[in-house]
Protein backbone atom coordinates (compact mmCIF):
# COMPACT_ATOMS: atom_id res chain seq x y z
CA UNK A 1 0.00 0.00 0.00
CA UNK A 2 2.75 2.42 0.97
CA UNK A 3 4.73 1.46 -2.16
CA UNK A 4 1.70 2.17 -4.42
CA UNK A 5 1.24 5.60 -2.85
CA UNK A 6 4.85 6.53 -3.60
CA UNK A 7 4.85 5.59 -7.31
CA UNK A 8 3.21 8.78 -8.68
CA UNK A 9 5.64 10.85 -6.64
CA UNK A 10 8.61 9.00 -8.12
CA UNK A 11 7.30 9.50 -11.65
CA UNK A 12 6.76 13.17 -10.94
CA UNK A 13 10.29 13.50 -9.63
CA UNK A 14 11.74 11.82 -12.72
CA UNK A 15 9.69 14.11 -14.99
CA UNK A 16 10.81 17.17 -13.06
CA UNK A 17 14.48 16.22 -13.40
CA UNK A 18 14.05 15.49 -17.12
CA UNK A 19 12.47 18.90 -17.76
CA UNK A 20 15.13 20.64 -15.72
CA UNK A 21 17.89 18.85 -17.66
CA UNK A 22 16.39 19.77 -21.04
CA UNK A 23 16.09 23.39 -19.97
CA UNK A 24 19.72 23.72 -18.89
CA UNK A 25 21.05 21.92 -21.98
CA UNK A 26 19.32 24.26 -24.45
CA UNK A 27 21.27 26.63 -26.68
CA UNK A 28 21.76 30.14 -25.36
CA UNK A 29 23.37 31.89 -28.30
CA UNK A 30 22.00 35.20 -29.51
CA UNK A 31 22.64 36.41 -33.04
CA UNK A 32 21.85 39.91 -34.23
CA UNK A 33 21.79 40.73 -37.93
CA UNK A 34 21.67 44.41 -38.75
CA UNK A 35 21.03 45.22 -42.40
CA UNK A 36 22.60 48.19 -44.10
CA UNK A 37 19.27 50.04 -43.79
CA UNK A 38 19.44 49.74 -40.00
CA UNK A 39 16.79 47.10 -39.51
CA UNK A 40 17.75 44.42 -37.03
CA UNK A 41 16.77 40.80 -36.70
CA UNK A 42 17.48 38.99 -33.48
CA UNK A 43 17.80 35.25 -33.31
CA UNK A 44 17.74 33.66 -29.91
CA UNK A 45 18.48 30.12 -28.78
CA UNK A 46 21.03 29.68 -31.54
CA UNK A 47 23.03 26.50 -31.25
CA UNK A 48 26.76 27.24 -31.43
CA UNK A 49 29.28 24.57 -32.33
CA UNK A 50 33.00 24.95 -32.80
CA UNK A 51 34.66 22.33 -34.96
CA UNK A 52 38.36 22.97 -35.35
CA UNK A 53 38.44 26.61 -36.33
CA UNK A 54 35.05 26.54 -38.01
CA UNK A 55 32.05 27.94 -36.23
CA UNK A 56 28.60 26.51 -36.90
CA UNK A 57 25.45 28.38 -35.90
CA UNK A 58 22.10 26.66 -36.14
CA UNK A 59 18.86 28.59 -35.82
CA UNK A 60 16.44 27.58 -33.08
CA UNK A 61 14.01 26.16 -35.64
CA UNK A 62 16.91 24.07 -37.05
CA UNK A 63 16.21 25.32 -40.55
CA UNK A 64 19.19 27.57 -41.09
CA UNK A 65 22.89 27.06 -40.53
CA UNK A 66 25.67 29.60 -40.75
CA UNK A 67 29.15 28.19 -41.31
CA UNK A 68 31.94 30.60 -40.44
CA UNK A 69 35.47 29.72 -41.47
CA UNK A 70 38.13 31.27 -39.30
CA UNK A 71 41.85 31.62 -39.69
CA UNK A 72 44.79 33.35 -38.07
CA UNK A 73 43.76 32.12 -34.63
CA UNK A 74 46.14 33.30 -31.94
CA UNK A 75 45.98 34.06 -28.25
CA UNK A 76 45.70 37.31 -26.38
CA UNK A 77 46.19 36.07 -22.86
CA UNK A 78 43.75 33.18 -22.47
CA UNK A 79 41.35 34.59 -25.06
CA UNK A 80 41.69 33.13 -28.52
CA UNK A 81 41.12 35.56 -31.36
CA UNK A 82 40.35 34.36 -34.86
CA UNK A 83 39.64 36.21 -38.07
CA UNK A 84 36.60 35.06 -40.03
CA UNK A 85 37.06 34.98 -43.79
CA UNK A 86 34.32 32.79 -45.22
CA UNK A 87 30.66 32.65 -44.28
CA UNK A 88 28.12 30.33 -45.83
CA UNK A 89 24.40 30.22 -45.21
CA UNK A 90 23.06 26.68 -45.54
CA UNK A 91 19.30 26.83 -45.80
CA UNK A 92 16.47 25.43 -47.91
CA UNK A 93 18.81 22.80 -49.30
CA UNK A 94 21.14 25.44 -50.72
CA UNK A 95 24.49 26.83 -49.71
CA UNK A 96 24.96 30.54 -50.26
CA UNK A 97 28.25 32.32 -49.75
CA UNK A 98 28.15 35.60 -47.85
CA UNK A 99 31.13 37.80 -48.64
CA UNK A 100 32.52 39.37 -45.52
CA UNK A 101 34.65 42.46 -45.31
CA UNK A 102 36.18 41.87 -41.91
CA UNK A 103 35.41 40.62 -38.44
CA UNK A 104 36.75 39.14 -35.26
CA UNK A 105 35.85 36.07 -33.25
CA UNK A 106 36.80 35.93 -29.58
CA UNK A 107 36.73 32.54 -27.89
CA UNK A 108 37.12 31.72 -24.25
CA UNK A 109 37.77 28.02 -24.05
CA UNK A 110 39.26 28.24 -20.58
CA UNK A 111 37.50 27.35 -17.36
CA UNK A 112 37.48 30.85 -15.98
CA UNK A 113 35.99 34.14 -17.13
CA UNK A 114 38.40 36.20 -19.23
CA UNK A 115 38.47 39.91 -19.88
CA UNK A 116 38.42 40.91 -23.54
CA UNK A 117 41.46 42.88 -24.73
CA UNK A 118 41.08 46.64 -24.35
CA UNK A 119 37.62 46.19 -22.90
CA UNK A 120 35.83 45.93 -19.59
CA UNK A 121 33.69 43.13 -21.04
CA UNK A 122 34.28 39.63 -19.77
CA UNK A 123 33.72 36.38 -21.58
CA UNK A 124 32.38 33.59 -19.42
CA UNK A 125 33.99 30.14 -19.72
CA UNK A 126 33.25 28.38 -23.01
CA UNK A 127 31.62 31.37 -24.62
CA UNK A 128 32.20 33.24 -27.84
CA UNK A 129 31.75 36.77 -29.09
CA UNK A 130 31.87 37.23 -32.83
CA UNK A 131 31.36 40.34 -34.87
CA UNK A 132 31.64 40.66 -38.62
CA UNK A 133 30.62 42.94 -41.41
CA UNK A 134 29.68 41.85 -44.90
CA UNK A 135 30.69 43.48 -48.15
CA UNK A 136 27.08 44.68 -48.47
CA UNK A 137 27.17 46.45 -45.12
CA UNK A 138 25.36 43.93 -42.93
CA UNK A 139 26.64 43.68 -39.38
CA UNK A 140 26.37 40.40 -37.53
CA UNK A 141 26.93 40.01 -33.80
CA UNK A 142 26.98 36.62 -32.10
CA UNK A 143 27.30 35.99 -28.43
CA UNK A 144 26.67 32.90 -26.41
CA UNK A 145 27.94 29.77 -24.83
CA UNK A 146 29.37 26.99 -26.94
CA UNK A 147 27.04 24.03 -27.11
CA UNK A 148 29.72 21.78 -28.55
CA UNK A 149 33.45 21.93 -29.13
CA UNK A 150 35.01 19.37 -31.46
CA UNK A 151 38.67 19.12 -32.42
CA UNK B 1 -2.95 15.55 -0.17
CA UNK B 2 0.16 14.57 1.70
CA UNK B 3 2.96 17.05 2.32
CA UNK B 4 5.45 15.11 0.25
CA UNK B 5 3.12 14.96 -2.74
CA UNK B 6 2.57 18.72 -2.48
CA UNK B 7 6.29 19.32 -2.57
CA UNK B 8 6.71 17.09 -5.62
CA UNK B 9 3.98 18.98 -7.50
CA UNK B 10 5.63 22.26 -6.56
CA UNK B 11 8.94 20.94 -7.89
CA UNK B 12 7.34 19.92 -11.18
CA UNK B 13 5.73 23.36 -11.57
CA UNK B 14 9.04 25.12 -10.86
CA UNK B 15 10.92 22.95 -13.33
CA UNK B 16 8.33 23.31 -16.06
CA UNK B 17 8.30 27.11 -15.92
CA UNK B 18 11.64 27.62 -17.75
CA UNK B 19 10.71 24.88 -20.21
CA UNK B 20 7.52 26.73 -21.08
CA UNK B 21 9.45 29.95 -21.54
CA UNK B 22 11.93 28.10 -23.73
CA UNK B 23 9.16 26.66 -25.88
CA UNK B 24 7.70 30.13 -26.23
CA UNK B 25 10.99 31.59 -27.38
CA UNK B 26 11.45 28.70 -29.81
CA UNK B 27 8.08 29.43 -31.29
CA UNK B 28 9.16 33.00 -32.03
CA UNK B 29 12.90 32.49 -32.22
CA UNK B 30 13.64 35.45 -34.42
CA UNK B 31 12.36 38.94 -34.06
CA UNK B 32 12.85 42.07 -36.06
CA UNK B 33 13.23 45.70 -35.21
CA UNK B 34 12.83 48.77 -37.32
CA UNK B 35 15.48 50.87 -38.96
CA UNK B 36 16.24 52.64 -35.74
CA UNK B 37 17.27 49.48 -33.95
CA UNK B 38 20.90 48.66 -33.21
CA UNK B 39 22.47 45.48 -31.96
CA UNK B 40 23.03 45.67 -28.27
CA UNK B 41 25.70 43.00 -28.25
CA UNK B 42 24.54 41.91 -24.85
CA UNK B 43 23.88 38.45 -23.59
CA UNK B 44 20.67 36.63 -22.94
CA UNK B 45 17.32 37.47 -24.45
CA UNK B 46 17.07 40.64 -26.51
CA UNK B 47 13.89 42.63 -26.31
CA UNK B 48 12.23 43.94 -29.42
CA UNK B 49 12.12 47.73 -29.79
CA UNK B 50 8.74 49.29 -30.39
CA UNK B 51 9.68 50.54 -33.87
CA UNK B 52 7.71 49.06 -36.78
CA UNK B 53 8.94 45.62 -37.75
CA UNK B 54 10.76 45.12 -41.03
CA UNK B 55 9.04 42.71 -43.39
CA UNK B 56 10.58 39.27 -42.94
CA UNK B 57 12.45 38.00 -45.98
CA UNK B 58 12.47 34.39 -44.89
CA UNK B 59 9.93 32.46 -42.92
CA UNK B 60 12.52 30.37 -41.15
CA UNK B 61 16.20 29.96 -40.45
CA UNK B 62 18.42 33.01 -40.89
CA UNK B 63 17.60 35.90 -43.17
CA UNK B 64 20.20 37.77 -45.22
CA UNK B 65 18.09 39.47 -47.87
CA UNK B 66 20.84 41.72 -49.20
CA UNK B 67 23.59 39.14 -49.38
CA UNK B 68 23.27 37.41 -52.70
CA UNK B 69 25.84 36.98 -55.44
CA UNK B 70 28.49 39.05 -53.73
CA UNK B 71 32.07 37.93 -54.22
CA UNK B 72 34.54 38.30 -51.39
CA UNK B 73 37.18 40.97 -51.74
CA UNK B 74 40.26 39.16 -53.03
CA UNK B 75 43.66 39.96 -51.59
CA UNK B 76 45.19 42.54 -53.90
CA UNK B 77 48.30 41.86 -55.87
CA UNK B 78 51.15 44.27 -55.31
CA UNK B 79 50.38 47.65 -56.78
CA UNK B 80 51.93 48.36 -60.17
CA UNK B 81 53.06 51.98 -60.46
CA UNK B 82 53.23 53.72 -63.84
CA UNK B 83 56.60 53.43 -65.57
CA UNK B 84 59.22 54.71 -65.04
CA UNK B 85 59.47 54.50 -61.26
CA UNK B 86 61.49 57.50 -60.30
CA UNK B 87 60.65 57.92 -56.64
CA UNK B 88 59.43 55.41 -54.11
CA UNK B 89 55.95 55.85 -52.72
CA UNK B 90 56.47 55.52 -49.02
CA UNK B 91 55.18 58.50 -47.12
CA UNK B 92 58.08 60.63 -48.24
CA UNK B 93 60.90 58.21 -47.49
CA UNK B 94 63.07 56.01 -49.68
CA UNK B 95 62.49 52.37 -50.49
CA UNK B 96 64.55 49.23 -50.27
CA UNK B 97 65.51 47.96 -53.68
CA UNK B 98 64.50 44.51 -54.78
CA UNK B 99 67.37 42.34 -56.03
CA UNK B 100 67.94 41.97 -59.75
CA UNK B 101 67.12 38.26 -59.64
CA UNK B 102 63.67 39.02 -58.32
CA UNK B 103 61.00 36.47 -59.16
CA UNK B 104 57.28 36.95 -59.19
CA UNK B 105 55.66 35.29 -56.23
CA UNK B 106 52.25 33.72 -56.68
CA UNK B 107 49.50 35.28 -54.63
CA UNK B 108 48.78 32.31 -52.44
CA UNK B 109 47.28 32.09 -49.00
CA UNK B 110 50.16 30.03 -47.68
CA UNK B 111 53.02 31.93 -49.24
CA UNK B 112 55.62 33.35 -46.94
CA UNK B 113 58.57 35.33 -48.15
CA UNK B 114 56.79 37.82 -50.34
CA UNK B 115 58.66 38.85 -53.46
CA UNK B 116 61.75 36.85 -52.46
CA UNK B 117 59.98 33.56 -52.05
CA UNK B 118 62.25 30.60 -52.60
CA UNK B 119 65.38 32.72 -52.38
CA UNK B 120 66.02 32.61 -48.67
CA UNK B 121 68.90 30.23 -48.21
CA UNK B 122 70.99 32.29 -45.85
CA UNK B 123 71.64 32.10 -42.16
CA UNK B 124 68.85 30.99 -39.87
CA UNK B 125 68.61 33.34 -36.93
CA UNK B 126 66.84 31.23 -34.39
CA UNK B 127 64.20 32.85 -32.27
CA UNK B 128 65.71 33.55 -28.84
CA UNK B 129 62.64 31.98 -27.25
CA UNK B 130 63.35 28.72 -29.13
CA UNK B 131 59.71 27.97 -29.75
CA UNK B 132 58.86 24.41 -30.76
CA UNK B 133 56.24 23.71 -33.42
CA UNK B 134 53.58 26.36 -32.86
CA UNK B 135 54.71 26.67 -29.25
CA UNK B 136 54.24 30.41 -29.43
CA UNK B 137 50.55 29.73 -30.22
CA UNK B 138 50.03 27.16 -27.46
CA UNK B 139 50.56 24.36 -29.93
CA UNK B 140 47.71 25.43 -32.19
CA UNK B 141 48.45 25.58 -35.91
CA UNK B 142 48.33 29.09 -37.28
CA UNK B 143 47.31 29.60 -40.86
CA UNK B 144 46.49 32.78 -42.77
CA UNK B 145 43.00 34.22 -43.11
CA UNK B 146 43.03 35.27 -46.77
CA UNK B 147 41.03 38.51 -46.70
CA UNK B 148 43.42 40.14 -44.22
CA UNK B 149 46.78 41.74 -44.91
CA UNK B 150 49.50 39.21 -44.21
CA UNK B 151 46.78 36.67 -43.53
CA UNK B 152 46.23 38.34 -40.17
CA UNK B 153 49.75 37.62 -38.95
CA UNK B 154 50.50 41.25 -38.22
CA UNK B 155 47.04 42.08 -36.88
CA UNK B 156 43.39 42.00 -37.94
CA UNK B 157 43.81 44.32 -40.90
CA UNK B 158 41.25 43.59 -43.59
CA UNK B 159 42.09 44.71 -47.11
CA UNK B 160 38.70 46.37 -47.32
CA UNK B 161 39.45 48.48 -44.26
CA UNK B 162 43.09 49.40 -44.88
CA UNK B 163 43.42 53.06 -45.56
CA UNK B 164 46.36 55.23 -46.45
CA UNK B 165 46.43 56.36 -42.83
CA UNK B 166 47.69 52.98 -41.70
CA UNK B 167 50.36 52.80 -44.41
CA UNK B 168 53.83 52.43 -42.96
CA UNK B 169 56.03 52.77 -46.01
CA UNK B 170 56.49 50.25 -48.77
CA UNK B 171 58.99 48.12 -50.64
CA UNK B 172 59.40 48.79 -54.33
CA UNK B 173 60.56 46.30 -56.88
CA UNK B 174 61.96 48.49 -59.64
CA UNK B 175 62.54 45.63 -62.01
CA UNK B 176 58.98 44.37 -62.07
CA UNK B 177 57.37 47.66 -61.16
CA UNK B 178 55.63 46.33 -58.07
CA UNK B 179 54.97 48.07 -54.79
CA UNK B 180 54.51 46.10 -51.59
CA UNK B 181 52.78 48.34 -49.06
CA UNK B 182 53.56 47.92 -45.39
CA UNK B 183 51.36 48.72 -42.39
CA UNK B 184 51.87 49.32 -38.71
CA UNK B 185 51.46 46.06 -36.87
CA UNK B 186 49.12 45.47 -33.95
CA UNK B 187 50.78 45.08 -30.53
CA UNK B 188 49.02 41.81 -29.65
CA UNK B 189 49.56 40.10 -33.02
CA UNK B 190 51.83 37.13 -33.73
CA UNK B 191 54.01 39.52 -35.71
CA UNK B 192 54.42 41.69 -32.63
CA UNK B 193 55.46 38.58 -30.68
CA UNK B 194 58.09 37.91 -33.33
CA UNK B 195 59.51 41.42 -33.10
CA UNK B 196 59.49 41.31 -29.32
CA UNK B 197 61.32 37.96 -29.28
CA UNK B 198 64.10 39.38 -31.45
CA UNK B 199 64.12 42.73 -29.69
CA UNK B 200 63.22 44.52 -32.91
CA UNK B 201 61.31 47.78 -33.28
CA UNK B 202 59.16 48.33 -36.33
CA UNK B 203 59.80 51.35 -38.48
CA UNK B 204 58.49 52.65 -41.75
CA UNK B 205 59.69 50.74 -44.78
CA UNK B 206 61.61 52.72 -47.34
CA UNK B 207 64.98 53.85 -46.02
CA UNK B 208 67.98 51.60 -46.73
CA UNK B 209 69.75 49.38 -44.20
CA UNK B 210 66.68 48.14 -42.42
CA UNK B 211 65.62 44.67 -41.38
CA UNK B 212 62.96 43.70 -43.93
CA UNK B 213 60.80 40.74 -42.92
CA UNK B 214 58.57 39.10 -45.50
CA UNK B 215 55.52 37.45 -44.01
CA UNK B 216 52.48 35.51 -45.18
CA UNK B 217 50.65 36.55 -48.34
CA UNK B 218 53.43 38.80 -49.63
CA UNK B 219 53.24 41.05 -46.60
CA UNK B 220 56.29 42.94 -45.47
CA UNK B 221 57.35 44.91 -42.44
CA UNK B 222 60.56 46.73 -41.59
CA UNK B 223 62.49 47.19 -38.37
CA UNK B 224 65.65 48.80 -37.11
CA UNK B 225 68.56 46.35 -37.02
CA UNK B 226 70.08 45.33 -33.70
CA UNK B 227 72.91 43.14 -32.41
CA UNK B 228 70.97 39.99 -33.24
CA UNK B 229 69.51 40.87 -36.62
CA UNK B 230 71.56 42.69 -39.26
CA UNK B 231 70.05 44.77 -42.07
CA UNK B 232 68.73 42.78 -45.00
CA UNK B 233 65.84 40.72 -46.23
CA UNK B 234 64.40 37.90 -44.14
CA UNK B 235 61.68 35.34 -44.51
CA UNK B 236 59.77 34.16 -41.47
CA UNK B 237 58.76 30.67 -40.52
CA UNK B 238 55.45 31.03 -38.68
CA UNK B 239 55.82 27.56 -37.13
CA UNK B 240 58.69 28.61 -34.92
CA UNK B 241 58.68 32.39 -35.39
CA UNK B 242 62.18 32.04 -36.82
CA UNK B 243 63.65 34.22 -39.53
CA UNK B 244 65.96 33.21 -42.36
CA UNK B 245 68.16 35.71 -44.14
CA UNK B 246 68.20 35.98 -47.89
CA UNK B 247 71.93 35.33 -48.17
Amino acid sequence: MRFRAMRPQVYALIAAFAIATISTASAKGVTLVQQADGSVRTYVDVNIRLSGQTLWLRSADRKGVLRIGNGACSFIGAIQRCLPYTVALIQDGKTRQIAILHGTVFLNLSRTAQRLPLSSEELAPRTILALWRTVRGTYVTIKGSLDEVAP
Amino acid sequence: MSGSLRSVIALVLMASAPAAALAQSHASSHVSSGASGHPSGGSGRVSTPSAPAAPPQSQHGFSFPNESNVRPIPPPRPVAPPRPVAQPVSNGTGANHAPTNYMHSPVNGNVTGGSYRGQFHGRVIYNPRRWGGWGWNRGIHWYPAPIYWGGGFWGPFAFGGLGAGLLFGSIIDYQDQDIYPSYQIEPSSPGAELLQNYGLTQTECGPPNLVVIWGPDNSVICAYPNDLVAPGNYELDPTTLTIVSQS
